[in-house]
């Protein structure tokens, strides 16, 4: 049943971005509002998709690969319409839209099963926080990159002093700054929760904070070191536009590059955690605290 | 009420004038109605013989009389009333627009297809102010009514629809909306306006009607007094040596000065940019030789335009525009016929005017009726109340019969006749009031010029 609802949000999705590619090649007002009301169709259907299945499956948002993604679509999803109702960005939406179908369509086709280890540890409700934490972070970081690719090519036109298709279809290079700045210092904000309560998660499991190491720690760490940065310079030196764009892209490259790389290139201790086969916890961690979690989910 | 029926039964849609396409502007000025005379050149208008409603539409680019009249003497009556206004010389350049053509310019004249800049935004709400000018002279009645709002609509499309007013075609809105696809609103921008060229001044007209905020400098102080003050409020003069402190402050600089090299060079643009903390920068040359060293723009997050790169734009806009226009006149086809098929509709069943008449008659008189009784107890809202409820029970009782009328105009005349004459019998209306022409005599003669024959006449097939 949820398979059948989940189906019937990627239609919705799928009519969402269509009427979203529509507006950005006639600019017909009403294509961007068929976009906005399809796309919060989906995203109820979606929801309660994930509510149904925590409630009566008892599979949170990030037990599996398929629940994770379809996660990340739906906060996807609803950041954007957040974000469009305060601004009104059907052009983000022609970004945004496509992209949480694809993550959407592939939750559907990966399979849903939570892998055994990753079922145990997933047990633990501070571990799924960090995990749902560190989703909502993606999510914002994805919009923020939408939103300076933008001005990248907006700020490219009102250098070049050639107008094209996007000159008329996006919102000035003022607001993408600005959302590009508040997206960043959000994300960052859920990145730094992440990294600090993932931090602590390790110190108590396997007796260190950090292991530079495990790509996913040291990329972690990588992009908030450059979203810090970055915000650092905007406070400090009045950096903005074209540099912060860039940086911003690159920081979301390394965010991306950190997860994709999880489940491609499986190294690490983050990928022991979902390896079916991976020791189980306690044999890791002999840390007293460890030892009530593990079996009791084993 | 069967008068009235007669004088209003079908009568034909007309539009006579001359615009910038018929005339130049030698012509045009001859007859370019001032403000306090549009009313009494209306109404004389109003007042020719076959005249059943009129508009008049004047501005700058075109004077023109859109009318419902009856009889093929009402358009000579209204163009000799151009002619003694503007004289023999009017003559040739008047052109005449029936039924349906009339339909389609007034259409086109509203969607802004007509003018002189096509895409304008003023003329619908020129043709808006002529409409309710002509609504308070007591000219015009239903056909007009329905026309013109049936043209508004289309207009709205129109708009909505297509890109044609979306672009700037001049240099000073050009710069405008530069400045807005980089710093979104402008209301309370600071602006800094240096020299005082007559170019300077549009473009600073332009941007002060978006609100910003508006600072003057110039070489000679007392000019740039005199153009702070020519603009009005949210205009102030500033000293032209605050220049560097001015470039700090100000998000958007126009210049226009006479000055024989630049006067902001990649050095001082540099400075002022430190000290913005990075904050953009536009800045609009509209001065040969150039007040803004071209290498400025290669600054990041700085942008320099100079009178060539406006004019560039321009002319891109103007071509998206043509292009939009196309898709625009299909539109405006698209809303003609929708507006004829209605007509044509009305026209085949007149008993559906003389049904509405005959109902908003006893529905007024029994209003005034009531509120005489009831007298000064009540308060205005009250009085409006009741008479929306009056109106509200006429729309309700005439609707079934109304729409059944006008499906059986749509399926054809037989089926409009007998349909007619059923509704005549239940309403008590005597005559038959299905064929008015058979009363009229002869059908008249259209002028001779009349473009392909009239789809407003579905009843001439029954005869």
């Amino acid at each position: 049943m949820t398979r059948a609802l989940l189906s019937a949000a990627c239609h919705a999705y799928a009519i969402a971005a269509v009427a979203y590619l529509l507006y950005l090649v006639r600019m017909r007002g009403r294509s961007a509002a068929v976009g906005a009301w399809a796309l919060l169709a989906g995203m109820v259907l979606h929801g309660a998709v994930i509510v149904f299945r925590y409630h009566q499956m008892v599979v949170t948002p990030v037990s599996s690969l398929a629940d994770g993604l379809s996660f990340m679509a739906w906060l996807l999803v609803g950041a954007y319409l957040v974000l469009d109702r305060a601004y009104r960005l059907p052009a983000l939406g022609a970004f945004v839209t496509p992209l949480a179908l694809t993550i959407t369509v592939s939750a559907l086709l990966v399979p849903s099963a939570p892998p055994g280890a990753m079922r145990a540890l997933l047990g633990m409700p501070g571990l799924v926080a960090h995990v749902c934490v560190a989703f909502a972070g993606m999510a914002l970081f994805a919009l923020a990159g939408g939103a300076a690719l933008l001005y990248l090519v907006l700020e490219r036109q009102m250098k070049g002093k050639r107008f094209g298709f996007a000159f008329s279809r996006l919102p000035s290079l003022e607001i993408l700054d600005d959302l590009n700045r508040k997206l960043v210092v959000g994300g960052f904000a859920l990145l730094s929760i992440t990294i600090a309560s993932g931090a602590l998660f390790a110190k108590a499991r396997w007796g260190s904070y950090l292991d530079m190491w495990d790509p996913k720690d040291a990329l972690s760490l990588l992009a908030w070191v450059i979203f810090g940065g970055l915000i650092a310079a905007r406070l400090a030196a009045g950096w903005r536009g074209t540099r912060v764009a860039v940086l911003t892209m690159l920081g979301l490259t390394v965010l991306m590059t950190s997860w994709v790389g999880l489940f491609a290139f499986p190294a690490g201790r983050h990928a022991a955690m979902q390896d079916g086969d991976a020791p189980v916890p306690s044999q890791r961690a002999p840390d007293p605290s460890a030892k009530a979690e593990g079996p009791a989910h084993g | 009420m069967a008068d009235g029926f007669d004088a209003s039964a079908r009568p034909e849609l007309f539009c006579m004038g001359l615009s910038h396409k018929s005339a130049p502007i030698e012509v045009r000025e001859k007859l370019a109605v001032p403000d306090g005379q549009a009313r009494a050149l209306l109404q004389s208008f109003a007042a020719r013989p076959g005249v059943v409603e009129a508009v008049l539409l004047s501005t700058c680019n075109r004077v023109e009389l859109f009318a419902a009249v009856n009889g093929p003497d009402a358009a000579e009556g209204l163009a000799a009333t151009f002619l003694e206004r503007g004289g023999d010389a009017v003559r040739p350049h008047l052109h005449r627009h029936h039924g349906e053509s009339a339909v389609v310019h007034l259409f086109r004249v509203a969607s802004s297809l007509d003018s002189m800049v096509v895409g304008e935004p003023q003329i619908l709400g020129q043709l808006k102010d002529a409409f309710a000018d002509s609504v308070d002279a007591g000219t015009v009645g239903g056909e007009l009514t329905r026309a013109c709002e049936a043209a508004f609509a289309a207009a709205k499309r129109v708009r909505t629809e297509t890109g044609i007013g979306a672009a700037a075609v001049s240099m000073a809105s050009a710069a405008v909306e530069l400045a807005q696809k980089i710093f979104g609103k402008l209301a309370g921008r600071p602006v800094l306006v240096v020299g005082t060229g007559s170019m300077g001044e549009l473009c600073a007209r332009h941007l002060l009607a978006e609100r910003a905020e508006l600072h003057v400098a110039s070489r000679t102080h007392a000019r740039a007094e005199a153009l702070a003050q020519a603009l009005g409020a949210g205009a102030r003069a500033r000293r032209f040596d605050e220049l560097a402190q001015l470039l700090i402050e100000a998000d958007v600089v126009v210049t226009c000065t006479a000055a024989p090299s630049p006067i902001f060079t990649t050095q001082s643009v540099t400075a002022a940019l430190h000290a913005r903390r990075g904050r953009p920068l536009f800045l609009v040359d509209l001065a040969v030789p150039r007040d803004v060293d071209p290498a400025v723009h290669g600054i990041s997050n700085v942008f320099a335009y100079n009178v060539d790169d406006l004019e560039q734009v321009v002319a891109q806009n103007l071509a998206s525009r043509s292009s939009e226009a196309a898709r625009a006149e299909v539109l405006v086809a698209e809303e003609v016929a929708r507006f004829i098929r209605a007509k044509t509709a009305r026209d085949a069943v007149p008993i559906l005017g003389q049904l509405r008449r005959h109902a908003d008659a006893i529905a007024a008189t029994e209003v005034e009726k009531t509120l005489a009784v009831l007298g000064d107890g009540l308060t205005s809202k009250q009085r409006q109340s009741v008479e929306a409820m009056s109106r509200a029970i006429v729309n309700k009782l005439l609707h079934a019969p109304t729409a059944r009328l006008r499906s059986a105009g749509e399926t054809g005349p037989e089926e409009a006749a007998r349909v007619a004459a059923a509704a005549a019998e239940l309403f008590g209306f005597t005559e038959r009031v299905q064929a008015p022409a058979e009363r009229d005599g002869p059908e008249p003669a259209r002028p001779s010029g009349d473009p392909a024959p009239l789809p407003l006449h579905g009843i001439e097939a029954s005869k």
